[in-house]
């Protein structure tokens, strides 16, 4: 499932489309919470929680694989978590 | 009779998953999954969500998988079937075209079904529930003619098809049993928060009343209470739960309680079958007791572990579950085991009047379960406190202080 070819650079959940069903947060616990109106949002460093647009180098978890991040974007049933490379191409979905 | 590595009975998210994890390990077993819709997989959790509805979300982001995924990673979906009677022994899955599977592993995924709503009149159109596709799209349909909308019950489906109805400009009317919104899950004080916000926007309520008869020609027009008030709608949503008969699970040997009971592992009490998602009634190492789910991320998990455990695995399946929902700018979740035993201590954290109000329900100091309105910023948390048995005695008396940070127990 979650093979990564090309590297991710930016992340971005869709508050639209985001219900909060919290998948992305049990998939990637240490990226993704849900916030006070249950969606979810990016954990990054000195405390920054927003929904993005964020890059990978900003996450408060530095060490998290391309494929763990891909797998959370998958586990989405709204496919509200979008992922960017270094080019800006989307990834996913 | 054809032969199949993996049997998959179930179309949706465990079923699905199921067959994902296994193609990930195993390249060349043969994988069929049979689903009872005419379709591919769908994200059923979507159904409920009002932007779904009202078309503010395309139709189609409503499938999970194309139907190329399906032919690439030799997934055989049989699309429309039921499988009617099960030979164990034999290891042989008839399904409802006639045709005979033989196993080698065998995964029961198969959901749960809308409780049916007795009421004479019932069989009337418009009169739904929502479980699958064909009832969203009905709904769709409807909504777009329907000036009154009646639902029946208070939970989540009835919570979020009232935001969705509104939104739409339905007038709505909730006819419940109960005397206050979620009774008995939540306390008074949390249904009447709910219910402020449902009546803010229009809605009205009916505590303590019933439908005696729906009315109408071959469609809906009107509905009788008990009490005789005579009510006009043109759509009649029930959301009462749910029930299955598993008579076909039951006469092949398979336990069965309300759900199809499993171990830890997900195994059923008969050898090479395995049960994952809102069907199964699992031991839940947490709670260490058998509890049955209907939460989209439970199934999907448990979809990975009996794949994983199908593969000749060994993976237990241990997981706070929960439950979130939002509409009319209140955001409601359930965490752990919300059940009011006589043993559990609750404490409340903030009030109603602080627009933010959570339960703690403890055991023996140990948190089991909260209920939280506007407070999903804590579901995190709380559901760490849940796995890891952490004890809240010394910190008790902080607890109904909103200012408290709960990141600090955790450390």
């Amino acid at each position: 499932m979650a093979e990564v070819t090309r590297k991710i650079k930016k992340i971005v959940v869709n508050r639209d489309l985001c219900i909060g069903a919290a998948c992305c947060v049990v998939s990637a616990p240490s990226v993704f919470e849900l916030d006070g109106e249950n969606k979810a949002v990016l954990k990054q460093t000195g405390g920054v929680k927003n929904s993005g647009p964020a890059e990978k180098t900003v996450l408060e978890d530095g060490a998290i694989t391309d494929e763990a991040l891909l797998a959370a974007a998958q586990s989405c049933p709204t496919k509200a978590i979008f992922l960017y490379d270094e080019e800006g191409n989307q990834i996913y979905p | 009779m054809t032969e199949t590595t993996y049997l998959i009975i179930g179309g949706g998210v465990a079923g699905t998953t199921a067959a994902e994890t296994i193609r990930q390990s195993d390249k060349e077993g043969s994988i069929v999954v049979v689903s009872d819709e005419p379709y591919r997989f769908y994200s059923r959790i979507m159904l409920s969500k009002p932007n779904f509805f009202l078309e503010k979300i395309p139709f189609d982001q409503v499938w999970l998988k194309s139907e190329a995924w399906y032919s690439e990673n030799k997934v055989t979906l049989l699309a429309g079937k039921r499988a009617t009677q099960l030979d164990t022994q034999n290891k042989v899955a008839t399904l409802s075209d006639g045709s005979q599977w033989h196993y080698q592993k065998l995964l029961l995924a198969i959901g749960t079904c809308a409780r049916k709503w007795g009421v004479p009149g019932a069989e009337k159109k418009g009169v739904l529930s929502l479980r699958n596709l064909d009832d969203a799209k009905e709904i769709i349909s409807r909504v777009k003619t329907a000036k009154q909308a009646i639902l029946i019950g208070s939970g989540f489906i009835s919570f979020e098809m009232t935001e969705m109805l509104r939104m739409a400009g339905v007038a709505v009317t909730l006819v419940i049993l109960e005397s206050y919104y979620w009774e008995p899950l939540l306390d008074g004080a949390s249904g009447r928060m709910i219910e402020g916000v449902l009546e803010k926007n229009g809605v009205k309520i009916l505590h303590k009343s019933e439908v005696a008869e729906v009315v109408g020609g071959e469609t809906v027009e009107g509905v009788v209470l008990k009490d005789g008030t005579r009510l006009p709608c043109q759509l009649i949503i029930a959301g009462i739960g749910t029930l299955c008969p598993h008579e076909w699970i039951k006469s092949a040997g398979v336990g069965v309680n309300r759900g199809i009971l499993a171990n830890e592992f997900l195994e059923t009490s008969t050898p090479d079958v395995l049960t994952a998602g809102d069907c199964s009634e699992f031991n839940d190492l947490i709670l260490g007791e058998n509890i049955q789910l209907g939460n989209w991320v439970n199934a999907q998990i448990q979809g990975k572990v009996a794949g994983a455990n199908m593969l000749g695995q060994t993976q237990p399946f241990k997981m706070v579950s929960f439950y979130t929902a939002q509409g009319f700018g209140i955001a409601i979740a359930f965490v752990g085991d919300v059940r009011l035993a006589s043993d559990r201590e609750v404490i409340l954290r903030g009030s109603p009047q602080a627009g933010s109000y959570g339960r703690l329900i403890l055991r023996g100091g140990k948190l089991m379960g909260a209920t939280l309105l506007n407070l999903t910023r804590e579901l995190g948390f709380l559901s760490k406190l849940i796995e890891k048995g952490v004890d809240l005695s010394p910190n008790k008396q902080n607890l109904s202080d909103l200012s408290f940070d709960l990141a600090k127990i955790i450390g």
